[in-house]
């Protein structure tokens, strides 16, 4: 595990939850399983992060790749740190990848079209997400206009032809699943005492439906009605949770503290003239292949374009009269002649 | 008696010696007639029009009638209703004396004229009926225009080259309104789509109301690294000759930032943002473009002043408090703005070939909100931004001004310097920009025809960010001071209806670290800021 920090992008807390949107509380949990250091940004829309979606990461020059979905998203994030921050699946066994394999599918397929639903597609869901979400932070137009428009990509999204009653009956059954899983394996996480990725996507589902006012009863009812779902939440909730995460805000100001007295930005610091050393040559930057098509192209048109009047002026007959220039040069020639022939004819005589 | 479009033609004012003789009559004395015999002023025979007007331009005379004559547009129907034009004309019934008659008949002819739905508007006075000496009638006639046009364009604005496909419907309903609708696309991918109504004198006031829907699409990923989108409506008034409006706009706008290599700067102005702005704009234009002469292609000799104030985020009244936490944008713009630019061009001789011109722009951007003024920066796309051949010649296309690191590419090492790290224009609050020329005719007949000048000018201008850059104000003002940029050079300009299009030869006098020159020859189109 390296040692910059990272900066999570999520939509802000609410309803005792670290975020008010599942994608983000998967997110945010990896990372705490993962015992990474983070920051953490709320942001009021997602178009304020900086992918245009939420949940993003930033480490550096590292940012997650953009999705359409927030979902997948989440799953760039947590792709991202699994690489380059932790792999929280590398102790799990052949047999025990299979089944992380297995679940992981069955929770995208299930559970994150019944969470979809239940945010956007209800009325009620979708009225208690809008108004945590963008209520009293947006103003009035907005407030109406950005949750519709995103109500309509989501629901474009969605699989076609799915019932809400089959969806949210699916997920049910998955719940009822992992809740036998959990049951019969006995441990403190899925695979047992040390948590995998899966731990992380199912938290972010889980702890949605326990607590938020816009899951739909029938998958909070399911949720509560499973002791051991709950007190699995409730162990990772203590374990990890416990902590509240950095503002960004805090981090940069620890880091402008210590970074202390370095040249003053704006009373002016010395240049590197003065400081001894010679001014490097500015750096040539190519041109790009598209601007190269686009010098020549231009130069093209233009050239043409100059073609074009050169031509009306020359040959228009309104500046330049060649049938003009060629008669007095004809005339001339015949003077010339008629000259001769008179001169002839004075010498004959 | 008196032609409101042209001079007075002298057949009609033939009539005038005849009626000056019978207005004697009505009481005005035999000074007039005496007056009125040819030869008073000048040699005999020719009869001087002028001082003869001058003579019985108070004496009383109403308008008993006016007869009209209106033609469609290429012998079809005519569209207008009758109530427009009777709305025009009846303040000359009310006319009492000549001079009053023509002036009421030049002000109707003008008002007709912007109406905008006639090609031609034409009146003439004459002396009928002959029994009453102080009567006279009036012939108008008028012809419209197509109720239907089509417009294709393509040009250069801001870097990016532009192809753009207009329709409207004028005057279908015979109210003067125009629909049109408008389709905007560059090369870059930046789009505009707009359907605007117009509605001149409306409710009978001197303005004009205009409602515009648009959706507009920017791209400035080249220069900023964001794209912006404005979905939003604007309801105007405007005076009918245009030199002053009141504009009211609310829109929906989204910066995003696709490329994912914006610099810090830009990434925290990423966001949905409402803007609810009033803008209020006049125009006084002192310039005579009948003066010909160099000047002509500048918009006439004379000097021009416009200005623009635009207020934003008074409407809708938020009970929301401050959002996305501390230092971070909130989603309503709150800022005032003001722009002022000004052009005075001096002829330096006689015929006008030559032609000295100063221009001088200026802006200040200043939030406002509950922090107080200065505390947060302000929206990247509300900013000035300063070069190109419009603004500062011999820099690139904002290419002046505070500019900030992009994200280096991923898999690059920080180290490695290979090629410069691009860096983000990032615009400012407060600039100037000045720019004096010196304008000349080409001696060639064949250049003059193609309006083709040649100009030799000196340009300046600098741009600095005020709100949330966390200095006082006395610095910030030695810094603006200090960092101003100048160029001169020479080149050619051809006028077009797009703006000037000139290419120049630049030479730099001062630039600051991190400024995008355009060294040598530059081209582009300079659209006048002013008109």
């Amino acid at each position: 595990m390296s040692g910059s920090v990272c900066i999570l992008y999520k939509w802000p807390e609410c309803w005792g939850l670290p975020s008010l949107s599942p994608a983000c509380i998967q997110a945010e949990a990896y990372l705490r399983l993962a015992g990474a250091q983070f920051a953490v940004e709320s942001c009021p829309t997602s178009s304020s992060s900086p992918t245009g979606q939420l949940p993003a990461l930033e480490r550096d020059a590292f940012i997650s790749p953009a999705e359409p979905d927030e979902f997948a998203a989440a799953g760039g994030v947590l792709a991202y740190a699994k690489k380059h921050i932790k792999d929280l699946d590398a102790h799990l066994s052949l047999a025990q990848r299979a089944d992380l394999l297995a679940f992981t599918s069955l929770v995208e397929s299930r559970l994150n079209v019944a969470t979809l639903m239940t945010c956007w597609c209800e009325p009620r869901g979708f009225a208690e997400m809008k108004k945590a979400a963008y209520g009293n932070k947006l103003p009035f137009p907005l407030s109406q206009l950005i949750p519709w428009s995103k109500q309509r990509e989501v629901r474009r999204r969605l699989p076609p032809h799915v019932e809400p009653d089959q969806a949210f009956a699916d997920a049910a059954a998955v719940l009822d699943a992992l809740a036998d899983r959990l049951r019969s394996s006995g441990a403190a996480f899925f695979f047992g005492a040390a948590p995998s990725s899966l731990d992380a996507l199912l938290a972010g589902h889980l702890l949605f439906y326990r607590v938020s006012p816009a899951a739909a009863p029938v998958l909070q009812d399911k949720v509560l009605s499973q002791p051991v779902l709950c007190e699995y939440l409730d162990r990772l909730l203590g374990r990890h949770f416990a902590l509240p995460a950095t503002p960004r805000a805090a981090l940069e100001q620890a880091a402008a503290a210590g970074g202390g007295g370095g040249g003053g930005s704006g009373s002016g610091s010395w240049s590197d003239a003065a400081r001894g050393q010679k001014k490097a040559p500015p750096p040539k930057v190519e041109p790009s292949a598209a601007e190269l098509t686009f010098r020549r192209h231009s130069t093209y048109w233009l050239l043409g374009a100059g073609a074009a009047v050169a031509a009306y002026v020359l040959l228009s007959g309104r500046y330049i009269q060649f049938a003009t220039l060629l008669e007095n040069a004809v005339e001339g020639a015949d003077d010339d002649d008629d000259g001769d022939d008179d001169d002839d004819d004075g010498g004959d005589e | 008696m008196t032609s409101s479009e042209t001079e007075p033609a002298p057949a009609s004012a033939a009539s005038a010696s005849t009626a000056a003789a019978d207005a004697s009559g009505s009481g005005a004395g035999a000074a007039a007639s005496a007056a009125a015999t040819p030869g008073a002023g000048g040699a005999p025979g020719v009869v001087d029009y002028e001082a003869l007007y001058e003579q019985i331009k108070d004496k009383p005379c109403h308008v008993v009638q006016i007869n009209q004559r209106k033609d469609g547009f290429n012998g079809g129907t005519f569209r207008t209703r009758a109530s427009l034009i009777e709305r025009e004309l009846d303040p000359i019934y009310k006319a009492e004396t000549l001079a009053e008659v023509h002036e009421e008949m030049e002000a109707a002819g003008k008002r007709l004229r912007q109406l905008g739905v006639f090609t031609g508007v034409s009146m003439l006075a004459h002396e009928e009926p002959l029994d009453d000496p102080a009567a006279c009638t009036v012939e108008l006639a008028v012809e419209e225009s197509n109720w239907f046009k089509l417009r294709a364009a393509t040009y250069v604005q801001g870097g990016e080259s532009t192809f753009e496909l207009g329709a409207g419907l004028t005057n279908a309903s015979g109210r003067a309104e125009a629909l049109t609708a408008n389709l905007e696309y560059g090369m870059e991918n930046s789009h505009t789509a707009s359907l605007a109504f117009k509605q001149p004198r409306v409710g009978g006031l001197p303005a004009t109301l205009e409602v515009r829907g648009s959706q507009l699409f920017r791209n400035n990923q080249k220069s900023s690294s964001y794209t912006e989108q404005l979905r939003g409506a604007v309801l105007a008034l405007k005076s009918m000759d245009g030199s002053q409006g009141l504009e009211y706009e609310l829109g929906w706008r989204r910066l995003l930032d696709p490329s994912r290599s914006a610099s810090r700067a830009v990434m925290g102005q990423m966001g949905d943002y409402l803007l609810s702005a009033l803008r209020y704009t006049a125009l006084l234009d002192r310039r005579q473009p009948a003066a010909g002469g160099a000047a002509a292609t500048l918009g006439g000799a004379g000097w021009a002043v416009r200005s623009t104030t635009e207020v934003a985020g008074l409407l809708p009244p938020s009970g929301a408090g401050g959002v996305g936490g501390a230092g971070g944008p909130s989603s309503e713009l709150r800022y005032v703005r003001q722009q002022v630019d000004a052009v005075a061009n001096v002829p330096m001789e006689e015929t006008g070939a030559v032609v000295f011109s100063v221009g001088a722009s200026a802006g200040l951007l200043l939030p406002w909100g509950p922090d107080g003024v200065l505390a947060r920066p302000t929206c990247i796309a509300d900013r000035f931004f300063l070069g190109g051949p419009s603004s500062l010649r011999g820099f690139k296309y904002k290419g002046v001004g505070p500019t900030d690191v992009r994200r280096p590419p991923e898999g690059r090492a920080a180290t490695s310097d290979s090629a410069a790290p691009r860096r983000d224009a990032l615009g400012g609050d407060a600039y100037t920009s000045i720019f004096a020329s010196l304008m000349f005719q080409l001696p060639h007949p064949a250049l003059k025809l193609l309006r083709l000048h040649g100009h030799a000018f000196v340009n300046g201008g600098n741009v600095i960010q005020l709100a949330g850059a966390g200095r006082s104000p006395a610095e910030l003002l030695s810094e603006f001071g200090s960092s101003w940029r100048w160029s001169c050079g020479a080149g050619l300009v051809l006028p077009t209806p797009f703006g000037r299009f000139e290419a120049n030869y630049c030479v730099l006098l001062s630039s600051q670290e991190h400024d995008r020159v355009k060294r040598g020859l530059q081209l582009g189109f300079a659209a006048s800021s002013v008109a």
